[in-house]
Order: C-alpha cells, then structure tokens, then sequence
C-alpha cells in the first residue's frame, strides 16, 4: 500500500475559502443554467423554477459528507483517505473516484462540444472543439490548483456580472403572468423535474479535493454553504427568466437561456447578442472543465503514488477528449441519461459511498495522521 | 547511463565562456602593493599597457620623495586634481617616508582618499576614473575619489510624459540617479547596496529598497538572483531583466521599468526593491502586478474622480487594442446576426468587391500599421511626417478605393492602434502588439469560440506567471480587498492608508485624515 505512508502533499498551491466556494458554485451552474431550464421544464412546465429548491438537499448532503470526510482527515483527498479506511477495498474505491471523474469531465465537454457544434460552428469537428478546450484547461492544470482558481475568478466574475446585466435587460420580455397558476400539477412533477438538476449539484462532492488545501479552514464550511444557497439562487433566477420569457414552451428549446437573451435589444442597435454570451458562458464552462480535469489528474497521480501531477495534465486532456466523443452517441442521449439513470450514478458516487465511508470511518474509528492545519 | 552524462558535460564545457583571465578580477591581482615604487610602476604600466588614455605622472612630493599618480585623462577632474592634490603635495616639506600617512590623513584636501593595498584594487579604481597615487617608500597607494565623468543633464523622461508632476528623469549614470532618489526619500532607511556585473564592463548596479518597509523576502531573492548573473558585460538592465525574471518565455513584462524618479520612490514606499544599473537610465523595480502597468503616475496627482474614470477608459482601451480586430474578424465571419441589420448592409456592400476573407484582411491592414509604427521609431526623425502622409494616403484611401480592404476593417485597426497608445508602459504595449495576431488568426479561424478558447489561455497564462514570487493577477486574482482600492479604481489619498500587502510594515499613514471645513479654519 504506498499510500499509506502517504505521499506529501503533491498540490501547493492554497486556495482561500472564498476562492473554493466560487469555483464549486461556478462548477455547479455552469452547465445548468443552460440546460437545466430544458429538463426541468419537461417535467414540471412552468414550476420548473421550484425544482432548483427541490434539488438543492442532494448538494448539502454531498457537502457534508465531503466537508466531516475532511475533518476526519485533513490535508487528504479522497483518494488517499478511502484505503486508510478499507484497504485493498478502498484503494478499488479509489480507482472508482478517479474512473468516475473522467467519465463526468467528458460529459461536460461532451455538452460543451455539442453546444458550440449544434449552434455555432456546425461545419467544425467536433474533435478540434473538444481538443481547444481541452489544451487549454490542460495548461491550466499544469499550472496548479492556484492557477485554476485565480484564472476562474479573473474570467467568471465579469461573466456572471454581464449575466445578471442581460436578465435586467431582458425584463422588457417578461410576462409574469406565466407563472400562475403555481403548482397545478402539485409538488410530484416539480420533484421529477429536480432529478436532473440534483446531479450537478451533488457535485458539490467535488470539494473533498479542494478542502484539503484551502487557507482558512474555519471559513471553509461556511462559504460552501454560501456557495450551495448562492447556486440555488442564480438557477431559480435563470429558471424564472425562462418561465417568464418562454413560459410552457421552456421545454421545446435545447438551450433556453440562449433563447431568451436572442429576444434582448438595446437601444435598437444591440441584437442576437447570443454569440457574446457564447463567449462569457465559455468562460464559465471552462472554470468548470478544469475543475474536474484537475480533480481526475490529481486523483490519478495521488493513486498511482507519484510525486507530481503536472506532467499527466497533458496526456489526460487527450483521454479526455478521446472519452467525450464514445460517452455519449448524441446530445438527446446524454440527456435522457442525465435525467434518469445518471442520478443514481452520480448520488452512488458524491452522496451514498461518502457516507458509507464516513460510517465506516466512525466505526472503526480511523482518523488521518496528519494534524489539523499542517498543511504543507 | 555513462554515456548521457559524458555528453551532458562535454556540452557544458562546450558552453564555458573562453575568456582569457581578466587583470581587473584576476584573482592572481590580489598582490599587496611593494614599497619600492618602481616596482610597483612596472606592474602597472604592464597592466595598462596599450592604453593610451591611462596617463602616468612622475612627481617628487616636497622635492624629495618620489611619487606617481595614475589617471585616465578625461575621467578624472583634472582641475581638482592639480589644486588639491598635486599642489599641496608637491609644496609639501616631507622628507621622510614614516611622515607621508599621516600628511595624507590631515593636510591633503581631497574628501575620498583611502588608502589601498593591492594591485587589484588599484587597477579597479583607476579603470573606474579615480586617480591612484604611488608613493615610494610605503607599501600602500592612495586612491582619490576625483572622478569625474561627462553625463546627460537630468531631463523630463521621453517615454512617460506627465502634466501634473515631477519633470525629473533618470538618466545614465547610475550615481545621480541614486542621488535623485535619495533627495526624494532622505531618510537613512532608504539603503542603496552596489554591486558590480559583467566581467569585463564592471557595471554598477544598485540594489535600492527601504528598510522596514521592504518585503525582505523579495530584496533577498532580488540579491540572490543578481549574484547569479555571470556575463561578460551589462550594457542596459534589459540584460539584467532577461536574466533575473521569473518566466522568460511570457510575452508579458515581469519588472517594471521606469525612468520617472517619483515612480520609482513611491514603488519603494510601497515595499517594492528598485534595481539602478549605471549606463541606463530603465530603473526597474519589483515585484510587478499586472495592474500597475495600466496606471499612470498621474493619476496619483490629479482629483481621484477624474484619475479613477481615467483609469476605467485606459482598461477598456487595453481591451480593444487587444481584442478589437479578433472581435471584428469573428463578429462578421461567424456571427453576422449579431450585427443589427442596417449596418450589416453597409458592411456587406463594403465587402462586396473585396476579394480576401476579412481574417486576411485585417491581418494585412495589422501588419501594415505595425510596419508604419516601425518605420516612424527607426527613420531620422525629419523624413518622419513623410512616413506618416504616405501611410495615412496608401493605407487609408488609397487601399479602399483600389477595393483591397474594406473601410470598416481601417476604422478597426485605426482604433486599435489609437487604443495601444493609450497604455501607459510602454513594454505592455509590445506584448498587445505581438499578443493580437494569434488571437486574430484564432478568431478568423474558429469564430467567436476561437476568440474565447484564445482569451482563456491568456488568462490562464497570466494567472500562472509570478513576479519575485508575488501572483502577476495580484489584487484581482488572488482577490485583495485592501488593495482593490489601487487596482479597480483609485482611492482618494486619505483612504489609502494600507501598503499592499506585499510590505509587512501595513500602515502607511494614520487613519481619518479625512479633511472638512472645521479643519479648515472656516469658524
């Protein structure tokens, strides 16, 4: 077992708190609020908005579970604390988590590829699409965790500010009348539309390897809170926006949210600005790309024992983009998994095997070596 | 294995510099000086042999003793040299060696004059343009602080011109300019550490920085990254730049580099080090944040409104000069939609007869505005409005006419070439200049997902570069509350009472100096 002696810290780079929280909550919106509206709407009509609220318990327990996993063990991620509470049976847990990670990392290309295929550039392959983003959260992998989360920030915040600019000006659109009658159909089909959304959230799983290097533990629990309340916000607002902008033809669009801002016009002059916002939401997809490429690249080197993850971050991104284009056959597929099976397998992996391991931890009584905060 | 590791050294020896053993460092120099001075005369005269500037002056100090002074004409004050030197010496009743230390020390009016011990030394002084006096009889020289060397008067920098403000410039030698800056920060906590590079040019660089307000883990990898420079001669601190920054392959700068005496204090009263390399008038300083480059040193002059509103424009600039030809080029080859129909008429009728693709286009309409920008630095300065008529006739109207651009493509280029010249470091404005070409050539190629995928990576690249150690994205990624204040837009000065967090002394000034009418006086 070479991890047991456990092989140092290989990331370190420190993040703060506030940087973790931002990253997690740009990884949890930042394909949702494209696609969500679609799902959700075939489901629940014009409730759909209600279903963010229903989805949101799966990313507090996914937290929970990733943050009391943390304490046990600080300053490790999952990879190196789940043989040190089963063994050989945890290291094929292990393995699990890192298989896991790059199979949902092709998901999201695969959703960002079909996107800019589907709508932008139909006559581009796929694979040079897939390729681009993939290079370039590469180097932003090998640069480190500190480079992922400071580029995320640079690049995010503005594009989240140009969105909340775009929902003031869309208000022209609006017809709040949409929304009556509130849940017609009662809370069933508003649960049923939360599946999907449920999926992204429990990703929120994905801090058990953020937690371990972030500055300010204290603060840590907190701000991903705020994180988990502050997604739930924004796609109830997108969701609403939808709603009240499309109201019950929501689900006929693939991408709703490029389908409401395509109505905005400003001064007569500014049109069919979908192509900017193809641009700001780039920035948003790639925060998230990077999120699970650096967690599947870390999660490979800390499994394999090696002393540095850098130099897989390349050879990754080609698996990567090799996967994206067998995950799925087409987009409608990749859906209908995301909206049915695709919630017990990603609630298996970020809610129920965390907390088998945290019982399993509390029963036999395992704790991490390392002390509280001696991070390096 | 053996075979790698002997080709690995046969390489390195291969890259050892071959200069032959240099008199002025030779360590086969650290001889004491003989007391017979002849002896002495001949060693120098071999070391300085066929130059023709090093003058030797035989003379008897009081008719008696004999004695030599060693100068190069030209560097050292001549006139000094001879009134209060030779004068007093010559004039001087000495008969006996044992008295001569002691006239040194009490009569000689000269105000450096130390006593030196070996050859080396005295070959270092002379070569710098201090005269050496031998004297026989005693196994010392003494060398004569009375150099004096042609330089530039100090005038208003070129590059960073200002309305409200200093005028005050550095200039070559690296002397004044560190007496510039002493007379803007006279407290003796401003230390200014020498050391010499290059081998053969001797080079004095000065490593500035305040005591207690310096970031002390900087001015050590400052020092530690200077010593390890070995080279043959340093002939502007670009050398030294290429040689102690952090990433050497990023288009970005990493030390700023300033030739504006209060750019350079207030750098230092913020905990920054400046770097003087004597011969250039570039003083750089560091750590660099990405930020500090858009700004001025005026805005920290005029009204923080108007500096702050400025400040804004300048970052929208920068962002055109980059973005703004890769935007074009993308917005009408991918995305024509998104132009609002009238004008997308006039756009397409301007189009009609031009044969190229508009990614062609504007990388032809670029590359010959950087050439018309070239040609305007390098020509005599009197054939420059030629350049300037003949670009604005062929460019603007005449390639219009001919129908092998379009006019839209000359607004957009125009603007972005009005836009570079906006940012006020002159070194960023290399990197947007080199910088806008791929992101053209990536929004011609991929639309507006190219343009994006392009700006990401130059966003990752800056989020990993570092400057001695402190992050390029500083106060905006990682965030830095405190600092924002500088960055996004610009205090007033009563609210900047923090350093950046660089320093560890915090505080700049006491809090709440707020000012009101009551302090005014009024009642």
């Amino acid at each position: 077992m070479k991890m047991k002696g456990g092989t140092g810290m290989i990331e370190r780079g420190r993040i703060s708190a506030g940087q973790m929280a931002l990253i997690l909550y740009t990884g949890c919106v930042g394909v949702k609020i494209l696609t969500a509206p679609h799902l959700a709407a075939m489901w629940a009509g014009r409730d759909m908005w209600l279903s963010p609220l229903a989805g949101i318990v799966s990313g507090l327990v996914a937290f929970y579970a990733a943050y009391k996993l943390h304490r046990r063990f600080p300053g490790e991620t999952i990879i190196q604390y789940s043989p040190r509470i089963l063994g050989w049976f945890g290291k094929g847990i292990a393995l699990l988590y890192w298989i896991v990670y790059i199979h949902a990392c092709s998901f999201v290309i695969r959703y960002y590829a079909d996107l800019v295929n589907g709508v932008f550039l139909p006559e581009t392959p796929p694979t040079v699409v897939m390729g681009g983003m993939a290079l370039v959260c590469a180097a932003a992998v090998r640069g480190g965790l500190e480079t992922i989360v400071r580029s995320a920030q640079f690049l995010t915040l503005p594009a989240f500010a140009v969105l909340a600019i775009l929902t003031v000006l869309s208000s022209t659109e609006w017809e709040v009348d949409n929304l009556f009658p509130i849940l017609e159909h009662g809370i069933g089909p508003v649960v049923r539309g939360a599946v999907n959304p449920s999926i992204w959230y429990s990703e929120y799983f994905l801090a058990a390897f953020l937690l371990p290097y972030v500055k300010e533990q204290d603060k840590a629990g907190r701000w991903g809170a705020v994180a988990i309340v502050g997604s739930m916000l924004t796609l109830t607002v997108f969701d609403l926006i939808a709603v009240f902008v499309l109201g019950n033809q929501s689900a006929t669009f693939l991408y709703p949210l490029f389908e409401t801002f395509r109505l905005i016009s400003l001064a007569g002059f500014f049109e069919h600005i979908d192509a900017f916002l193809l641009a700001m939401w780039l920035t948003i997809i790639f925060a998230k790309i990077c999120l699970f490429q650096y967690v599947a690249v870390l999660g490979s080197a800390q499994w394999l024992g090696l002393s540095d993850y850098k130099p897989l971050s390349l050879p990754i991104a080609f698996i990567l983009v090799a996967v994206s284009i067998w995950t799925a056959p087409s987009l409608s597929f990749l859906n209908r998994f995301l909206d049915g099976e695709g919630v017990f397998y990603s609630h298996l992996v970020h809610v129920v095997i965390p907390l088998g391991l945290l019982a399993v931890a509390w029963i036999r009584k395992v704790k991490g070596t390392r002390e509280e905060g001696s991070a390096s | 294995m053996f075979w790698f590791k002997g080709f690995r050294k046969r390489k390195k020896r291969k890259n050892r510099g071959s200069d032959p053993v240099i008199p002025s460092t030779g360590e086969d120099l650290r001889v004491a000086l003989h007391p017979e001075l002849e002896k002495n005369r001949r060693v120098m005269k071999d070391l300085f042999e066929r130059c023709y500037d090093v003058t030797f002056r035989p003379f008897r100090i009081g008719k008696e003793i004999k004695a030599e002074i060693v100068y190069i004409d030209n560097m050292a004050d001549i006139e000094e040299l001879n009134n209060h030197a030779l004068a007093p010496l010559m004039k001087a009743s000495l008969t006996r060696p044992e008295e001569i230390e002691g006239f040194l020390h009490e009569e000689l009016p000269v105000v450096s004059a130390k006593p030196v011990q070996t050859f080396d030394e005295c070959v270092k002084h002379v070569a710098a343009g201090d005269p050496v006096l031998f004297i026989d009889g005693w196994d010392r020289a003494l060398n004569l602080g009375l150099r004096k060397w042609e330089k530039r008067g100090v005038s208003e920098p070129e590059s960073e011109p200002v309305i409200r403000g200093s005028k005050e410039g550095f200039i070559e030698s690296a002397l004044s300019n560190t007496s510039l800056l002493r007379r803007r920060i006279q407290s003796p906590q401003l230390k200014l550490e020498e050391m010499r590079l290059g081998r053969y040019t001797q080079t004095r660089v000065i490593v500035a920085y305040i005591e207690g307000v310096v970031n002390e883990g900087v001015r050590d990898e400052v020092k530690r990254r200077l010593e390890r420079i070995d080279i043959d001669g340093i002939l502007e601190s670009g050398y030294i730049e290429e040689l102690i920054e952090d990433n050497p392959f990023s288009p970005f700068p990493q030390i700023n580099v300033t030739e504006r005496v209060d750019v350079v204090a207030a750098d230092l009263l913020s905990g920054r080090v400046a770097i003087f390399t004597d011969g250039s008038p570039g003083v750089m300083t560091v750590p660099l944040s990405f930020p500090t480059l858009l700004q001025a040193a005026e805005d920290y002059y005029v009204r923080f409104t108007y500096a702050t509103s400025i400040r804004w424009l300048r970052y929208l600039l920068f962002f055109f000069s980059l973005t703004a030809p890769s935007f074009y080029v993308a917005t009408i080859t991918f995305h024509p939609e998104a132009v609002p129909t009238e004008q997308l008429f006039n756009f397409a009728a301007a189009r009609e007869k031009i044969p190229l693709p508009t990614v062609i286009e504007a990388l032809l309409m670029e590359i010959a505005f950087e050439a018309l920008r070239e040609a305007g630095l390098r020509l005599p300065k009197i054939v420059g409005p030629a350049v300037s008529i003949v670009g604005a006739l062929i460019i603007g109207e005449a390639a219009v006419t001919a129908g092998l651009v379009s006019a839209p493509v000359v607004i957009v280029v125009a603007f972005t070439g009005i836009a570079s010249f906006s940012v006020p470091r002159y070194a960023l404005g290399f990197s947007m200049r080199v910088l806008r070409f791929p992101l053209l050539i990536l929004a011609g190629s991929l639309g507006m997902v190219g343009f994006s995928l392009g700006l990401i990576a130059l966003v990752v690249h800056l989020a990993t570069l570092r400057s001695f150690g402190e992050p390029y994205l500083s106060p905006l990624a990682p965030f830095r509350l405190n600092e924002l204040k500088d960055a996004l837009w610009r205090a007033p000065r009563w609210k900047m009472d923090q350093r950046p967090t660089l320093s560890p002394n915090a505080y700049r000034q006491s809090p709440n100096q707020k000012p009101r009418p009551e302090q005014g006086g009024e009642r």
